[in-house]
């Protein structure tokens, strides 16, 4: 697939959040305010990009050399968690600016599906290198729209006067849905 | 506590998709009919009873510093052997259920009953509390599976029920169904459980 | 500093019993694994085919020849009834609505399809993903190699079916160009 065909791909038509179901749980449960979901969005997409190259080259430098491909869950996952901590201890000394800002949405990020997700299916789709970037991108891209519209009408709805027991979680996937429905119209773009 | 208790809890009073509204993402994802259900509410009761088994046997000799990678290598290793022999012996549930195998990982029921529970209790009680939390997951996986399947391809269980001159609706296999049945399920939950609570009181 | 060599110690145990158990439990399902993967293909090949005829993996050296060519394709089967080659079949990658579609088309000697199946794809049910019922497969049985295979397309769902006619047409080009003769 083409570079263009998967950023369109990954950020629209198959949106990882509206249309593949992953990374629901910040989805609904960080989207309260714009400024949250900016933050979370960013945090994901720094650990979505790194943590897809660094999977790459185990994948294909140690597990697929020495036919360990079983081992692929279990590696990939402690990948993951050991760098959302070193991303966080790097960041606490480098830029406590920046810390400030994505800090509290790294220990979040491990158990982000997204994250193991777009590392797996990098290597089921056999991306090479510079596709496995730009699907991570992409799809961390796709994430953070998908937050940052629902975190707008979310912000709108609290003012909204909406059933007692739709509050809160029921009433931001009930919104989810008439979003996922606007998307399906990107449909057959790619 | 009672392990008839620990079972209702993990059913009914802290159901781990309608009250504690965790591990959504496979619930959304595989609920397209009953068959995927339940299976991954198989899939997911067997890698909640595997683990919090390991996990409360292993609880004083884990330290509390590398508690949660401990956690997460034992978790994999479960998943990784239902996935396998789900590829030998199942197949097309295998493929249907695709990436989700995988990530029952991450899926926050799980590393959540290792924390919260059994890293605290005995054996026996962390294997009853799989049990339920992975029934409370299975119950409301297949009761959004049956709805999705009988509007939206006039079927349960693969088998036509509604009438040939049913115009099956699509849009509830789609993702957007997905998301709006289990928002509206959820608050008829909430609803229920109010009226119940109110009438104790 | 102990503290920390201590805790690394136990979580690399840890690591290293789960290891061994998968290793294990890899060891008891490969077999069954790799044999069912070879049984998917060979079930549908049959069922174009028929139950009598024989399916040999296409030479690797041509096989490979052709995916240089056109890299859509997976695998390519002989079909032999007793000695006599009657046919091919080829499973090759096209693109559908909701992401690839793996197809496996029949082509018998005498320059006509023998059929077709869907292997796998990820069609909207009920619209794209009537692609794998036989009502569509069918269609596409006894049409002739010599020219571009056309069918009536499946009804909301022409993003599908062009997908499905592109793998088939490049699968017949295939057959005629560098299979056939």
């Amino acid at each position: 697939m083409s570079i263009p065909a998967i950023l369109i791909s990954t950020i629209f038509v198959n949106n990882y959040v509206l249309a593949r179901f992953l990374g629901i749980c910040p989805f609904l449960g960080v989207s309260n305010k714009m400024e949250t979901s900016a933050g979370m969005g960013v945090a994901v997409t720094f650990v979505v990009t790194l943590s897809s190259i660094i999977t790459y080259f185990i994948q294909k430098g140690i597990l697929d050399v020495l036919g360990l491909q079983y081992l692929q869950t279990i590696v990939f996952i402690l990948v993951i968690a050991a760098l959302v901590q070193f991303v966080e201890l790097v960041l606490k000394k480098i830029s406590p600016t920046l810390y400030n800002a994505m800090g509290v949405y790294l220990p979040l990020i491990t158990t982000n599906c997204v994250v193991l997700g777009v590392a797996i299916l990098n290597i089921q789709e056999g991306y090479n290198l510079i596709q496995t970037i730009f699907n991570a991108l992409g799809s961390s891209i796709g994430f953070t729209l998908a937050l940052l519209l629902i975190a707008g009408i979310r912000e709108k709805l609290e003012l909204a006067d909406v059933p007692e027991v739709l509050k809160g979680f029921p009433i931001a996937l009930i919104t989810a849905g008439l979003m996922s429905i606007a998307f399906l119209g990107f449909g057959g773009l790619v | 506590m009672k392990l008839s208790k620990i079972l209702k809890d993990g059913i009914i009073n802290d159901n781990p998709t309608l009250v504690q509204l965790i591990g959504m993402c496979s619930t959304l994802a595989v609920s397209t009919n009953v068959v995927n259900s339940f299976a991954m509410g198989m899939a997911v009761i067997a890698v909640l009873v595997g683990s919090n088994l390991v996990i409360s046997i292993l609880r004083n000799v884990i330290p509390d510093k590398i508690r949660i990678p401990a956690f997460i290598v034992v978790i994999a290793t479960f998943v990784t052997i239902v996935e396998m022999f789900m590829k030998a012996y199942a197949p097309p549930i295998y493929e249907a259920l695709g990436i989700f195998l995988p990530l029952i990982v991450v899926n926050c029921i799980i590393l959540a009953r290792a924390e919260a529970f059994a890293s605290k209790n005995g054996i026996i009680a962390s294997i009853v509390d799989g049990i339920g939390m992975g029934l409370g997951y299975t119950v409301a996986l297949v009761a959004l599976g049956a709805i999705r399947e009988l509007f939206g391809a006039g079927t349960i269980l693969g088998k036509a029920v509604l009438p040939a001159s049913y115009q099956p609706a699509g849009i509830f296999v789609m993702p957007p169904g997905a998301f709006i049945l289990l928002g509206i399920m959820i608050g008829i939950f909430n609803l229920a459980r109010k009226k119940k609570s109110s009438s104790q009181a | 500093m102990k503290e920390t060599i201590k805790l690394g110690v136990i979580l690399m145990i840890i690591t290293v019993v789960s290891a061994g158990v998968l290793a294990i439990s890899n060891n008891l399902t490969k077999d069954r694994i790799a044999e069912l993967e070879m049984a998917g293909s060979l079930e549908s090949l049959k069922e174009i085919f028929g139950d009598s005829a024989d399916f040999k993996p296409l030479d690797e050296g041509k096989l490979d020849e052709i995916k240089g060519s056109t890299p859509s394709v997976l695998e390519i089967f002989e079909v032999y009834d007793g000695d006599a080659l009657i046919g091919y079949a080829i499973k090759n990658v096209s693109k559908g609505f909701g992401g690839d579609l793996v197809l496996l088309t029949g082509f018998n000697i005498d320059g006509t399809v023998a059929g077709l199946d869907v292997l796998e794809h990820s069609e909207t049910p009920g619209l794209g993903a009537k692609a794998e019922e036989p009502e569509f497969r069918n269609k596409f049985v006894g049409k002739s190699t010599s020219e571009a295979i056309t069918v009536e397309a499946i009804s909301g769902a022409t993003v599908t079916t062009d997908g499905v006619l592109a793998g088939v047409n490049e699968a017949r080009e295939i057959f005629n160009n560098q299979l056939s003769n």
